[in-house]
């Protein structure tokens, strides 16, 4: 088995490269709850996965082009909209 | 010390372990209970945000407006912007509970760390966040104990 770090690498990437980030999330979070230890075929302790959940929420946070984390909420699309239309409000003003 | 004394102690710690330990789950459960109604409120505000908005949208949409078209989309605007307002009253409220240690920080810190630098540096809320103008006291408060890295 790779190391919990490396894992957690990959399972950044994947969520990352994604175009449908929510529904990696939900596959990643699968896989990491049925892992097993190669030597024993044994599910992974409790530890081990939020150790794994951790490192992939650093990983996340330290991607560039990302900089969020599992945990946290985003705003972006909700602000967008905001945006669109106070532009749109803006034009209108006499 | 007679047996009797002995035991009525004993059983008086054992009294204050227990009611000890109920206060502090029932404070652990007052603690979740308030961050369900704040994640609750400020979910609450968005939709009516998104609502106001969405109810404007076949006005807006147009080129040319009537002078009635153009009442309906200044009475609509005003219930976008108290829309807003709301919205922020929410994050302000949450922040208050933040700084008053009400909710447990660590997770506030982390649910809300985004979004409240999205909030305070977002350019179109430029007017409500204003240092020395803004009532959001609460919410700049926060921005500057989390982002103010000159601290």
């Amino acid at each position: 088995m790779a190391t919990l770090d490396q894992l957690a690498i990959e399972y950044a990437r994947r969520i990352l490269n994604s175009k449908q980030k929510m529904i990696e999330a939900d596959i990643v979070a699968k896989e990491i709850n049925e892992l097993v230890y190669t030597q024993t075929n044994q599910e992974i302790s409790i530890e081990d996965k939020q150790e794994i959940v951790m490192k992939l929420n650093g990983h996340l946070k330290s991607f560039p082009e990302n900089g969020m984390g599992l945990f946290e909420k985003d705003n972006k699309e909700f602000l967008s909209l905001v945006a669109y239309i106070n532009s749109q409000l803006r034009g209108r003003k006499k | 010390m007679t047996r009797y004394e002995f035991l009525s102690i004993i059983c008086s710690l054992i009294a204050i372990v227990i009611s000890l330990y109920s206060f502090r789950r029932s404070s652990a459960i007052a603690m979740g209970s308030l961050e369900l109604q704040i994640n609750e409120r400020i979910g609450s505000t968005k939709r009516s945000v998104s609502d106001a908005s969405r109810d404007m949208i076949p006005i807006i949409s147009k080129e040319d407006l009537s002078e009635y078209e153009q009442k309906q989309l200044e009475a609509y605007a005003k219930i976008y912007n108290t829309a807003i307002e709301e919205n922020l009253n929410a994050y302000e409220n949450a922040c208050e509970k933040y700084r008053d240690k009400k909710v447990d920080r660590t997770r506030f810190k982390k649910t809300f760390f985004t979004e409240i630098r999205q909030l305070v540096e977002n350019p179109e809320y430029e007017e409500y966040f204003h240092h020395h103008k803004s009532r959001y006291k609460a919410t700049l408060a926060v921005y500057e104990e989390w982002f103010n890295l000159e601290k």
